[in-house]
């Protein structure tokens, strides 16, 4: 008899919680040079939501970077780069013209800014 | 035979603030029954009040809010103004949590609802002549609550949440929001790395965050990047 019970990956991994913060970010795609612009919706320890002017093909993966949007005293906040793939393009309903982009974080790193 | 002398406390002096007289009257019989009280007087509204308090000057004061000509919380302001000496206890029929905060605020020792049993009443009178606060047992734990929400608007404006982060803890998160590496925040504190992973593993525990980004989007979410703890 096989009993049921929480997936080993749900007991791993509870649902990360996710951030309503807003910031620029810039974005491009593997083997681009060319940073495109958007700004993020919410963002937790493993996704990132931007909204952003063009659809981007699920599984295409993205390089994302944005500075913490806060005020440090005599620092500067770091700068967030992620390595992500992308999950789901959406039309927004809320903004005509902009597409929310889903993707999942694969890798971040926070990065001291130059002085 | 030795004679032992005792030497009999002087009773408490309780003055009865209240506009309804059944209530007056009932409170006075009872306390008529009870050793060591002797009631001082009875006022039925607020500036009658005010007056034997200064003639009579009672040890303690049973204060309904509900009263004509200057409420009770009024009186604890007068009471609080013009310096006069009086154990108050608010007797009423019913009261929030906010109102007992300001009572309390104003110099009141206690709260005593009326539904009480008699024992409760002389305990609570004896109590806050010991120079203790009495408020209903079951309702200590919201009063702190309550006494917590209801602080200096100001010191609230300016407090930030720090979720338990000690001094250090809080430094080390800033540094992990500026970009600073284990080694590197080691460095800037002058501590041992494996002391910096220490520090850093607490804090994951504490806020319920697993890794660096989601500290960091924690602490700009929550504002912890200006809060400072009172110590350590």
């Amino acid at each position: 008899v096989r009993e049921q019970g929480p997936s080993p990956r749900s007991e791993r991994m509870p649902r990360s919680e996710r951030f309503e913060i807003a910031t620029s970010v810039r974005y491009r795609l593997r083997g681009e040079w060319k940073w495109r612009e958007g700004t993020t919706k919410n963002i937790s320890r493993a996704g990132v939501l931007i909204s952003t002017d063009r659809f981007i093909e699920a599984g295409t993966v993205i390089e994302i970077r944005f500075v913490l949007p806060v005020e440090l005293t005599g620092e500067d906040a770091a700068e967030v780069v992620t390595r992500a793939v992308v999950v789901r393009s959406t039309n927004s309903e809320t903004e005509p013209g902009c597409v929310l982009v889903a993707s999942r974080i694969d890798r971040a790193k926070l990065l001291r800014q130059a002085v | 035979m030795a004679v032992v002398k005792s030497e009999k406390a002087a009773p408490i002096r309780v003055l009865i603030a209240d506009d309804h007289s059944l209530v007056r009257e009932g409170l006075r019989k009872l306390l008529q029954t009870e050793p060591g009280f002797e009631v001082a007087g009875e006022a039925a509204d607020g500036e009658m009040l005010m007056e034997m308090i200064r003639e009579a000057r009672p040890d303690v004061l049973l204060l309904d809010l509900a009263m004509p000509r200057l409420s009770g919380m009024d009186v604890l302001r007068e009471l609080a103004n013009r310096n006069l000496s009086v154990r108050t206890l608010v007797v009423t029929a019913s009261i929030d949590k906010s109102q007992v905060v300001q009572a309390l605020k104003l110099g009141a020792y206690g709260v005593v609802l009326k539904e009480s049993t008699s024992q409760r009443l002389f305990d609570s009178i004896r109590c806050v002549m010991a120079g203790q606060y009495w408020v209903g047992r079951e309702s200590v734990s919201d009063l702190v609550k309550a006494l917590r929400s209801v602080g200096n608007p100001a010191d609230q404006a300016q407090r930030t949440p720090d979720f338990g982060l000690t001094r250090r803890e809080l430094e080390i998160v800033r540094l992990v929001i500026a970009g600073y590496s284990n080694p590197d925040i080691a460095d800037r504190c002058s501590i041992s790395e494996q002391t910096v992973k220490h520090h850093v593993s607490n804090i994951f525990d504490k806020l319920g965050v697993s890794n660096r980004l989601e500290l960091a989007l924690f602490a700009v979410n929550h504002k912890l990047a200006g809060a400072t703890p009172d110590s350590d």
